[in-house]
């Protein structure tokens, strides 16, 4: 999920670095003293996320767990995420400082979806389950899509990896989708405030 | 033919006495075992081990069984093996298996890269938090 330093064009580059800065300038002032720790918190999980690997076919893609992060932080998601990626990108090579505006909007940007299904009111359990299948399913594939549009945007050279990056990403989809339905029903048994406390 | 019925006797105490030298790794040591046949051992036998450069890096004598461990921390090395009365041996060994020390070294400094950040990641919100206040 993470596009590297050197690869895209500088148009690309400053159009996700402004619409980026935008909406974490608005989480920032949005965002309570109360909530930061709940905010830390889901950062450190979205920054280790990327360190559980899935072997798909080549290649091996990883975890990422927008949908859930999104889902509890509503657009505080951005602050989250940004700070993740500028770490990554600065100590593991995870992307890069130029990239970072682009890779924060293709991570954050669905995460927020997450939220507005999150927020769908459902009659059973059956359905609430599935719902929450679809918080951690429909981020990921949104992000592998902006992905892969990226790169496609990025030139004709970059076509196939586009393609190969969507498709690399469909199990990891599937099994986010189970985490986060799994996740989801667990801090609703447990610590259901957490699943209220920001809105 | 008496000659060389007598000659061929000769030669097979010749073969009983040729010095066989393995080796084998698993990453961690490097294992050398060293005998003349399989029921006589190189007991006591002065193992040394070269790196690609001749330089030698341990030097140990083999046990009862013939065996001698050695750290494995590089994969091409030349074994050799001296035993008494002039008896000595030569191999040159490629190991199959990762060196894990340097692969430990390699996690142990990825884990803590990543203590780092998640210290780092907790800081700036902490800085936030009094920022925010």
């Amino acid at each position: 999920m993470h596009i590297s330093e050197g690869v895209l064009k500088p148009e690309i580059l400053i159009a996700g670095a402004v619409v980026s800065t935008i909406a974490v300038a608005i989480a920032l002032k949005k965002l309570k003293n109360e909530e930061i720790p709940l905010v830390a918190v889901f950062s450190a999980l979205f920054f280790l996320a990327s360190f559980i690997h899935i072997p798909a076919g080549p290649t091996s893609v990883h975890l990422v767990l927008n949908g859930i992060i999104g889902a509890i932080l509503n657009i505080r998601v951005f602050i989250s995420i940004v700070v993740a990626l500028l770490l990554q990108g600065l100590l593991f090579g995870y992307g890069g400082i130029s990239t970072l505006g682009i890779n924060t909007f293709n991570l954050a940007l669905p995460a927020l979806i997450g939220y507005f299904i999150f927020k769908i009111p459902v009659k059973n359990d059956l359905m609430k389950k599935i719902k929450y299948f679809f918080v951690g399913f429909l981020p990921v594939s949104l992000s592998a899509i902006f992905l892969s549009t990226t790169l496609a945007l990025n030139g004709e050279a970059f076509l196939v990896a586009a393609k190969i990056s969507l498709l690399s990403h469909i199990p990891v989809m599937f099994i986010e989708g189970i985490i986060t339905m799994f996740a989801l029903i667990f801090l609703e048994k447990v610590y259901p405030k957490i699943l209220k406390e920001i809105k | 033919m008496k000659i060389i019925t007598l000659l061929l006797i000769c030669l097979s105490f010749l073969q009983a006495h040729k010095l066989y030298l393995m080796a084998d790794d698993d990453g961690d040591k490097l294992y050398v075992k060293s005998y003349f046949t399989k029921s006589s051992m190189c007991q006591d036998c002065k193992v040394n081990i070269y790196d690609t450069n001749n330089k030698l890096l341990y030097t140990q004598n083999t046990d009862k069984k013939g065996r001698v461990t050695f750290p494995y921390t590089h994969k091409e090395v030349n074994i050799e093996v001296i035993a008494s009365m002039g008896h000595k041996n030569q191999i040159s060994y490629e190991g199959e298996n990762e060196i894990k020390a340097e692969q430990k070294v390699e996690e142990n400094e990825s884990y803590t890269k990543i203590l780092f950040s998640l210290l780092i990641i907790f800081s700036i919100f902490f800085l936030l938090k009094l920022v925010k206040k």
